[in-house]
Order: structure tokens, then sequence, then C-alpha cells
């Protein structure tokens, strides 16, 4: 089990921004038909992996919720998604690749919109959990990329 | 003629990095398959995007390549890319968009040259980019990007 898991580069980071209300949606949102989500998904992924491949969380700040904006620096960001720097953990063939599994999006007890699913690239299978405001603007991400064995 | 082209918004720029070489390549290389020109073009569109959205050129710099960062400059991308910018021209949609036409891929000495069409719901995409291999990995040495919204 050990020389299996030695073989495999697991990075697992989370950032959610806490929501203020928990009795009420903090947002009224209607789901967006799949090709919506579709873009949602990689547009989100690809520019957090230009971040990790730049060490730049500039601009993937700045494309986020103003509440993820309120929590969050560049800095914390930084250091937060380390491993996927040093792990070279990179994944933009997510522009392209198909999806491995999908869970139906859902719009969470907070007014939410959840998108959550894995990919499959030649090197990497990445498991996203992703959450949107209404404008459809980043709240939360939790991102898994597992080195596949060769 | 003149009220349909006040239907539509078109913003085109180009920025190429001068090619040093130009009569013949320094190395072989290879053009790459189908697949990976298509992430080529989709995550050149989208670093572009991201980009011309927050207004800040930085990262499109960092992964460009050492030609095209020896030219321009965060700041002078800006400026160059302001029309996009200014009218939060959002081209997120090309991410999944079908290719509407496309050229053959070519070497043009040592730069990959990829050139084509996108139809998304609301734009017409027009690219032309061009890379070169820094250390082993295609980056982007030029871009011209045309995005005129379509009538509805």
């Amino acid at each position: 089990m050990k020389s299996f898991r030695a073989n495999l580069v697991t990075c697992v980071v989370a950032l959610f921004a806490l929501a203020i209300a928990w009795v009420l949606p903090a947002f009224a949102a209607d789901i967006p038909d799949d090709d919506s989500q579709d873009v949602l998904i990689r547009t989100t992924l690809l520019t957090f992996n230009d971040a990790n491949m730049t060490n730049n969380y500039a601009i993937m700040l700045a494309r986020s919720s103003k509440q993820f904006q309120s929590q969050f620096t560049a800095d914390k960001l930084t250091t937060a998604f380390e491993k996927f720097r040093t792990n070279k953990l990179f994944f933009e063939e997510v522009a392209t690749a198909d999806y491995d599994s999908s869970e139906k999006a859902v719009i969470d007890k907070e007014g939410a919109l959840v998108l959550v699913g894995v990919f499959k690239t030649d090197d990497l299978q990445v498991k996203y959990n992703l959450r949107f405001d209404d404008a459809w603007k980043m709240l939360g991400i939790n991102v898994d990329a597992t080195k596949k064995k060769q | 003629m003149k009220s349909i082209r006040a239907c539509l918004a078109t913003a085109i720029v180009a920025l190429f990095a001068v090619t040093f070489v130009s009569l013949a390549p320094a190395f072989a290389v290879d053009i790459p398959d189908d697949d990976d020109q298509d992430i080529l073009i989709r995550a050149t569109l989208m670093t572009f995007n991201d980009a011309n959205l927050s207004g800040n050129y930085s990262v499109f710099m960092a992964k460009a390549s050492k030609e095209f960062q020896a030219q321009f400059t965060a700041e002078k991308m800006a400026s160059a890319f302001e029309s996009f910018s200014k009218n939060k021209v959002d081209l997120g949609d090309v991410v999944t968009a079908d290719y509407d036409s496309y050229e053959k891929a070519r070497l043009d000495g040592n730069a990959l040259v990829l050139v084509g069409v996108f139809k998304t719901d609301d734009f017409e995409v027009k690219y032309n980019l061009r890379f070169l291999r820094n250390e082993d990995v295609w980056k982007v040495s030029s871009i011209n990007v045309d995005a005129t919204k379509t009538k509805h």
C-alpha cells in the first residue's frame, strides 16, 4: 500500500468564503443550463491553473466574489495552493478534457450554486467542488489533483 | 450599411513579437497533434479573457514566450487591449464553443501558427495565434483577436 501511495501525488485544497447569513439564502440563484455550467467549471479551473502556473493569484482573486475577496488575499492563496506549484500539478488539459463524472448541480441552503465533478486528463485526475454566487462569481474552491500512475 | 455596422462591436488587437530568426529554424520542431492544438488555443484565449476582464495582464505576460515578454509589458498590453477591457467583452464561452472554421496548423520558421474562428451565442471570435518553443513548451509569441458581437 505504501509503495502504491508513493506513486501518487495528491493535493487537496479547499477555500470557502464563510456565509454570513445561515438561515436565509444570501443569494437567489437559478441553476444555469448545462452549457453554462460547463463554461463556469472550465473557466474557473483554468483561471485557478493559470494562477498556480505563474504563482500569481491576483487575477483569480479579481474574478472571484466579493465574499471571497473579503476573506482571502493573493498572499494567502499563494500559501494555500503551494503544493500545486511545488508538485507541478498543472492541468490546462481541463480546457478540453471529458468529464469522468459529475454531480447534478444544486443550490445549497445558502443560495450558492454548487458544481462538483471529476476530470481525467492523460496525467491527472482532477476532482473539483466549486461554489458560486448569483452573479456566478466564485465563493469557494476545492480541488484535488492526483497524478496517475505511469 | 451604416445601421448594420452600428449593431456590431468589433475589437481587433494584434501584438506580434518580432521573430529574430525567420529564415531557417534553429532546431527541429514538430506540429503538436490536434488535441494539443485545441488545448493551446482555448487555454490561451481563456488567459487572454481573464486578463481583459480583470484589466490585469500579468498572468498573460508570465505565460507568454520570452520573446513576447522582451517586447511588451503588462501596461502596454492593458493599453493595447483596452477596447476589450472597457467594453467588458467576455469570451468565456469560447472554452466550450465549436470551431466555425480553422486553418491547418503550420510552422513559420520556429513559430507554430494557429488560425481560426469560434462562434458563440454572442460573438464571432477570430484568432491568429503564434507560439514559440521555450524550454520545451509552446508559449505565445503573438496574439491577434477579432471579437465581433453577433446580431440578435
